[in-house]
């Protein structure tokens, strides 16, 4: 599994610089649905010109509110959708080019996906033995079937489920909430995966538990060397687990940088109104506070200019004729608007 | 704040029958609520809140039964109140918004027609233009009255139901989760909106979440329950700022901050008991970092803690000596 391809292209993106060919990139991926009836020509925008970079052993978050396309990335990158426009390269090569099921193959367990539900995502007929020992008899040739058992409870154990002979032997309604997520990761880790999209992993799992989950993704990073894409709506999770934050908003991407540098300096007037949601208890609040009323916009047949302008306290003429791309406004960081400023001690390109 | 409440939970416990023997999903919950406060009910998944909110209303169904305990409503008992005098209440004087307010909308019935089918069923004379006011408090324009609910948004379809909740003006409402389908941004939205329209209306409010800080600038009163039982009361600031049970406090370091040092968190360990055969003593010992050995023996009953309560052992006052006192409250 050695990668010496080269990427041909020279990207926009500013966060290739830090370590080489990437793992993951999509170059303007784009994904449109027909709605309405047989006879209607409307298109819906789910994702348009994404232009994004998942690096090895990296975790990579991507938010945005319902609706701004972050699902529709995950499956088009799993292959649920074919994209519209746009390539995804994946170590080097176009995906669209892998054509044999061999491949097809390969790269399904290169790049597996876990779900949102985990009360709906396994099969309540079989035991948690089941899902897992299915993926290494598909996926890992390598190991001998007499071994097979033994690989099985080593990701169960990777992912803090034990005793794991006792846990492969259960059925799902068995276990919590919590657990079953935690089958799903193991699941995936089963594959011997290089990048986990993990679509909303935690969101509908208690609090309380919520971070065991998040734990097992950076435990799974460090311990296996797995990349994740972070798929969320809850900023302060994002910045808990993931080096790299990519805000979406009616399928464009509208910043991204390092998570610090974008949750500390965001740019973005979207990105500062989802900062302004997150609850915290642990800062002072007038519930006076402006809240804002907007609805997420109707992304059907879109004229061009900034899909945040009806909402944007910052709006300038130019936002309505416009479509903002993404600028590099900082170090590695860079936002979709015309009115954001760089930092200071970089110029802007 | 110190009028009669209007709502009196005394000693509440429901019990679900089920082939192991009964589960005390609520084990004696005492509430008081005072008109136009804003009281939070917070805890996992399994601690009865649900339950405990369903009691209150009357909307239990079998296997689950009130076994004790009263519900005091406005002076009357709600316990023991034939269906038909509920009837006469539920809606008019107390509402409730359900969790998965998504799916609790007719599908093939415009909004309209749904708020119409509540005023019928109360035979109330309510004036013909209720239904367009109360959509517009809640930020929905009137013209959605015409509107079937999947041509409304997620946020759009909570508000339209807590506009039905608010038809007649109740005194008290109940919310079972109700931001819990939206995102962030929605659900501030949602938040501030209740918060306004309590100040301008004046109604109670019981919000159920296991979202800890989502309630946090909003509730006058907070409780915390585990395993059937309030484990900590008090008013939000107090339990927010020194929460005095480990469990409040696991709480609150389960979920990370977008301010401050980032700080490894590791949550709650552990899951809550199984409340057919809760553990000896107090339930939340097998998840307690800060146990001893008399949280094995002795069942803690709610002590207070400055102008909290907290069912907690360190918290005992005087007589009983501990067996581990110094440093047990440093966080």
């Amino acid at each position: 599994m050695t990668d010496t391809t080269t990427n041909p292209a020279t990207t926009s993106d500013p966060s290739t610089s830090a370590s080489g060919s990437p793992l993951l990139e999509t170059r303007g991926l784009t994904r449109h649905f027909k709605v309405g009836g047989n006879l209607s020509r409307k298109t819906l925008h789910a994702v348009d010109d994404a232009n994004i970079i998942i690096n090895r052993q990296e975790i990579v978050a991507l938010a945005g509110e319902s609706g701004s396309g972050k699902s529709t990335i995950a499956r088009l990158l799993a292959r649920v959708y074919k994209p519209t426009s746009g390539e995804i390269y994946y170590q080097g090569r176009a995906l669209s080019n892998i054509k044999g099921r061999r491949d097809q193959l390969s790269y399904r367990s290169d790049v597996p996906m876990v779900f949102q539900d985990p009360f709906s995502s396994l099969n309540p007929a079989f035991r948690v033995s089941h899902g897992i020992m299915r993926g290494l008899k598909l996926h890992r040739k390598d190991i001998p079937r007499a071994s097979r058992y033994a690989e099985a409870e080593r990701v169960l154990d990777a992912v803090g489920l034990t005793p794991a002979s006792d846990i492969l032997q259960r059925y799902p309604y068995e276990l919590s909430g919590g657990q079953r997520q935690r089958i799903g990761f193991a699941q995936a880790l089963a594959y011997k995966p290089k990048l986990i999209l993990a679509d909303e992993p935690v969101s509908m799992l208690d609090v309380s538990i919520r971070i065991g989950l998040l734990n097992v993704m950076a435990d799974l990073r460090s311990n296996e060397g797995v990349s994740f894409l972070y798929i969320t709506h809850d900023i302060a999770s994002a910045r808990y687990v993931a080096d790299r934050l990519i805000v979406m908003y009616a399928g464009h991407v509208v910043e991204s940088g390092p998570t610090e540098a974008v949750l500390q300096n965001a740019k973005h007037p979207y990105t500062q109104l989802l900062l302004s949601a997150v609850p915290d208890p642990r800062a002072p609040l007038d519930v006076d506070a402006d809240a804002d009323k907007g609805e997420p916009p109707r992304v059907i047949d879109p004229t061009p200019g900034c899909r945040f302008r009806w909402r944007c306290p910052l709006v300038v003429e130019e936002c309505h004729h416009v479509t903002p791309a993404l600028r590099v406004l900082g170090e590695r960081h860079a936002a979709a608007c015309h009115v954001a400023q760089p930092d200071p001690e970089i110029p802007a390109r | 704040m110190s009028s009669a409440p209007i709502l009196e939970v005394r000693g509440l416990k429901v019990e679900y029958e089920s082939d192991r023997g009964p589960v005390w999903a609520v084990d004696g919950v005492d509430l008081d609520v005072q008109p136009g406060e804003f009281v939070g009910v917070v805890g996992e998944s399994g601690c009865g809140k649900s339950t405990m909110l369903f009691a209150i209303a009357q909307l239990l169904s079998p296997p689950a039964f009130i076994t004790a305990g009263s519900v005091r409503f406005m002076g009357q008992n709600l316990v023991t109140m034939t269906n038909k005098s509920l009837n006469a209440l539920r809606w008019r004087d107390f509402s409730v918004v359900m969790q998965s307010a998504m799916n609790a909308l007719n599908p093939v019935k415009s909004i309209g027609a749904q708020f119409q089918d509540a005023i019928d069923a109360h035979d109330e004379h309510v004036a013909r233009e209720r239904p367009a006011e109360v959509l517009q408090l809640v930020g929905i324009d009137p013209i959605h009255l015409k509107s079937y609910p999947h041509q409304l948004s997620g946020g759009m379809r909570q508000r339209a139901m807590i506009a039905m909740a608010l038809l007649f003006t109740p005194d008290l409402i109940v919310m079972d989760e109700p931001t819990s389908a939206l995102d962030v941004v929605a659900q501030r939205q949602l938040m501030v909106q209740i918060k306004q329209l309590q100040k301008q209306l004046g109604f109670a409010i019981i919000f159920v979440t296991h979202d800890m800080s989502l309630v946090s600038h909003f509730s006058d009163q907070l409780l915390v329950m585990y395993a059937g039982q309030v484990v900590e009361v008090g008013a939000t600031r107090k339990v927010f700022d020194s929460p005095a049970h480990p469990y409040s406090r696991g709480l609150l370091d389960a979920f990370p901050s977008i301010n401050g040092p980032k700080v490894h968190l590791t949550g709650i360990p552990g899951a809550p008991p199984d409340l057919a055969h809760p553990p000896a003593g107090c339930r939340f010992n097998p998840r307690c970092p800060e146990v001893f050995a008399d949280c094995y023996v002795i069942e803690p009953e709610l002590y207070q803690v400055e102008s909290a309560k907290a069912r907690c052992l360190l918290h005992v006052q005087g007589e009983r000596p501990l067996q581990r006192a110094a440093g047990s409250e440093a966080r």
